[in-house]
């Protein structure tokens, strides 16, 4: 018997070093898994702002925002955050103070969007474990799309920065809570009483219209006919209603009329009949 | 905007709401970003929406080809090829690119890796072991568009279902946000149409009486005329029942001691007529499920095997829109007009009008959202407003009536009043789904057609119908031809008196005259199938041995009438069939009176 009877291909051989199809599944298992812990450790420091909430309401939220996650449902995970916002933070109503709670914003953002674009988030940092323990990536052109990753990552955490620094630089101009008696003191002394937030409501309304505008100017051809023809029918539908009625009250008539005819002429043609 | 965009909005407003009411700063700063985010993912998707999709170009090669006037084969594979070409490429959505695969295709080949999802398996359950194994199943006409290193190009196999037409329509994109927020679906035209010509089989056993190569010149140019009894001999074989006598080869039989028969040429070409019945019985169920596939197959194997042989066949292809004759035709190219003839001929005419139902509705709602998306789209599909009926379920049907008679008003160019019409009437409205069903390649099954059209309406205008194509056949024929009916006569028992004047004229005309009659099992019934019952039988088999058993009793009748009028019969069509049709070919080419016992 020689020694290559006992040979097993899914066994790695001291001359091959390459990882096995197994042993890369493994690897992938405990990327997943170490991922996970991650997820759970950042909505545990989401959820453990205070002690405000019992243990019970705590792990409820957090197998909420966990399911939520893993479910890819991300407005799920919005919602238990706020809701535990809700129970522990504080009435303060002073918007100035906003920037503190910037890197909690930017944390809880963080997972929400990581449960949106779970696959593509988990799929990136898996291959980025793999490649780190010497497996190499999970695809054959894991290579190729590593740029093509790190880029849209990129986009993405700046696209989150600016969505909360957008929120926080509206939020302290805009005068709500306690800051709207001293903007309201301000202005006075100053002689100017128009309410800035006014200005950002333009600014919400021609957006609105600016995005609806775009979205009516994508119309095809035949959108445009149907969307005339359906203007067209609305505009005279009782009219057109009451033809159509009229109409199909006077083929019933007819065919009633014709149905009372054709026995009499049978009954002629055969009395004809010798 | 998916139903998690407008949940995620929902959410963030009421957050931002009660942040700002009770003065919680990271609430609503939370709930703030979180709108600002997704109005962000919106703008990126609308762009790649707006630059991304128009820059896409797709094209389909079939068997390698993009001439849509190449023919294809029923029963045979074909290569599909989708090459694309994408102009801008914006990375953050993915695009789903599905050909929409035309109902007389079947998908084959081993990459067909979805798994069908298990329904032990809970939702949440699912989801997790999706986390854990994020293989990729898709369907192989299906792909996603990715980044700039996946391939331009894709392939898959489908097996062609019938005979009639393949007519690809075009893409379906699907652009979804990575996040699934945001989607929109468009279609995009790609048509092409190809002719199916019917499959046909060697059935074997059938050859030439005409030798290949004779040593011996003839002498002059004038041959006698008459069938299977020429001059010419062709070999000396066993003398076999129904012989002629005079053909007897006595010295040598009385050298071997056994009756030896003297074969001769036949220098009168023996042709042959196939009349096909292509009524809307025969045209219910799915492509390669009808009667008429099974017909088509019987015709063009016989064609073949005919034409092989050097006889002409001609043909008359009969349904409600009327009757075609095809003249007789030999050789390669008579045999190619004969199929692409059987070919058009399995297309699907307008189907017979149905009453409107609510699967007609869900059908045309599919086909709809397929194939025009964009026109069932409430911002330019706008329903008048209307206060009666009240209850929600009853409106959310009204809404969409009023939605389908829209699109239907704008596919077909009707006018306003059409358009009405279309709401109110309920006939105009299934004549119109069921026009555009049935164009949309969709074959003839419940609701296209109602299930009450598997049975005969008409039988006795059926059977005038094919008395007077056997009358035609007789009118064209020489002498000794062989005419073979296909039609699906098992239910017309009753009314065959209006058939059999025909056939006796045809027989007495010394044409030989067979019946093919296809079986909806596709199996020659048999009693055997019962007398083998077991207590295991599902309800579906004992189902199929009933089938089988009403069958034999109506084959039984049917044999008997014909065999009285001198026809023979067989049914289901196979390859017995296919025997028998050139056994009777054989018999007037050779001048028996009987057949060599062939399966009928």
């Amino acid at each position: 018997m020689s020694a290559n009877d006992n040979f097993d291909p899914a066994t790695p051989t001291m001359g091959s070093l390459q990882p096995t199809v197994q042993q890369k599944k493994m690897f992938r298992m405990v990327g997943s898994l170490l991922q996970l812990l991650l997820v759970a450790l950042c909505i545990e420091m989401l959820l453990g702002i205070s002690d405000g909430l019992g243990i019970l309401l705590r792990l409820f939220l957090f197998a909420v925002v966990m399911t939520g996650i893993v479910v890819r449902i991300g407005w799920l995970s919005l919602i238990a955050i706020q809701f535990s916002l809700f129970i522990q933070e504080p009435r303060r109503g002073q918007f100035d103070q906003v920037p503190s709670g910037l890197f909690w914003c930017i944390v809880a953002m963080l997972t929400i969007v990581a449960a949106m674009k779970l696959p593509h988030v988990h799929r990136a940092l898996t291959d980025t474990f793999l490649r780190a323990a010497g497996m190499g990536g999970s695809g054959k052109d894991s290579q190729r799309t590593r740029p093509f990753a790190i880029l849209s990552l990129s986009l993405h955490a700046l696209q989150l920065l600016l969505a909360v620094v957008l929120a926080i630089v509206i939020l302290i101009k805009i005068p709500i809570g306690r800051q709207s008696g001293r903007w309201l003191q301000s202005s006075i002394e100053t002689g100017q009483a128009f309410w800035p937030g006014t200005l950002w409501l333009v600014t919400i309304v021609a957006l609105f219209v600016l995005a609806r505008e775009l979205a009516w100017r994508k119309i095809e051809g035949s959108q445009a006919s149907l969307y005339l023809r359906s203007v067209r029918l609305i505009a005279n539908y009782r009219d057109l209603i009451r033809f159509e009625r009229e109409r199909s009250k006077q083929n019933r008539n007819e065919s009633a009329k014709a149905q009372i005819e054709t026995p009499q002429a049978a009954t002629r043609l055969a009395n004809k009949r010798p | 905007m998916t139903f998690r965009a407008q949940a995620f909005a929902i959410a963030g407003m009421i957050g931002l709401c009660i942040g700002l009411t009770r003065g919680q700063t990271v609430l609503s700063l939370l709930s703030l970003s979180s709108l600002f985010w997704l109005f962000a993912e919106w703008l990126i998707f609308y762009l790649q929406m707006r630059y991304q999709i128009p820059s896409l170009h797709l094209e389909r090669l079939v068997n390698s080809e993009q001439d849509s006037n190449r023919s294809l084969w029923a029963e045979r594979t074909i290569d599909v090829q989708i090459r694309w070409r994408q102009g801008l490429r914006l990375h953050g959505a993915t695009l789903d690119v599905l050909d929409v695969v035309p109902e007389n295709l079947e998908i084959v080949g081993p990459e067909i890796n979805a798994a069908p999802r298990e329904p032990s398996r809970s939702w949440l359950i699912a989801n997790l072991l999706q986390f854990f194994d994020n293989t990729d199943n898709r369907i192989p006409h299906q792909r996603k568009l990715g980044g700039g290193n996946s391939p331009t190009e894709w392939r898959y196999h489908a097996r062609v279902r019938s005979a009639g037409n393949v007519a690809f329509s075009g893409f379906r994109l699907t652009l979804e946000s990575t996040n699934g927020l945001f989607r929109h679906v468009e279609f995009v035209k790609c048509e092409q149409s190809f002719r199916a010509l019917p499959s046909f089989v060697d059935a074997g056993g059938y050859r030439s009486l005409i030798k290949k190569s004779n040593i011996i010149p003839r002498h002059g140019i004038h041959r006698l005329h008459r069938s299977g009894m020429g001059s010419e001999l062709l070999e000396l074989r066993e003398y076999m029942p129904g012989d002629p006598f005079k053909s007897i080869a006595w010295k040598v039989s009385a050298k071997r001691d056994q009756w030896m028969t003297r074969q001769y040429e036949s220098e009168v070409p023996a042709r042959v007529q196939l009349i096909v019945d292509g009524s809307s019985v025969s045209r219910v169920g799915g492509f390669g499920a009808r009667l008429l596939d099974q017909m088509t197959f019987v015709a063009a194997s016989v064609g073949r095997m005919a034409i092989n042989a050097g006889d002409p066949v001609g043909g008359m292809l009969c349904d409600e829109r009327g009757v075609r004759r095809l003249t007789p035709m030999s050789g390669e190219k008579g045999f190619q007009i004969f199929l692409r003839a059987l070919a058009d001929f399995s297309v699907n005419p307008s189907p017979p009008p149905c009453a409107l139902s609510q699967r007609l509705i869900d059908a045309v709602c599919g086909l709809l959202s397929q194939r025009y998306p964009e026109l069932l789209d409430f911002k330019v599909n706008q329903v008048p407003f209307f206060l009666f009926p009240i209850l929600p379920s009853s409106r959310g049907r009204r809404r969409l009536r009023f939605q389908i008679a829209g699109a239907l008003s704008e596919i077909y160019g009707l006018s306003t009043q059409e358009q009405v019409a279309l709401v109110h009437n309920d006939q105009a409205i299934a004549g119109r789904i069921q026009d555009l069903l049935n164009r949309s390649g969709i074959p003839w099954v419940a609701p296209v057609v109602a299930s009450s059209e598997s049975r005969d309406r008409e039988p006795i205008g059926r059977m005038n119908q094919l008395a007077e194509s056997i009358l035609s056949a007789v009118g064209h024929a020489r002498d000794n031809e062989v005419i073979v009916v296909m039609s699906d006569l098992l239910n017309c028992v009753g009314v065959l008196e209006f058939l059999l004047p025909a056939v006796k004229i045809a027989v007495a005309k010394h044409h030989r005259v067979s019946f093919v009659c296809p079986t909806t099992t596709f199996q020659r019934p048999s009693r055997r199938i019962a007398s083998r019952f077991s207590a295991n039988w599902s309800a579906i088999d004992l189902l199929l041995v009933a089938e089988q058993s009403r069958l034999q009793i109506q084959a039984e009748q049917l044999h008997r009438e014909l065999q009285r009028c001198g026809a023979s019969l067989t049914l289901s069509g196979e390859k017995n069939a296919i025997c028998m049709i050139m056994s009777e070919l054989d018999l007037v080419k050779t001048g028996r009176s009987r057949s060599q016992g062939a399966l009928r």
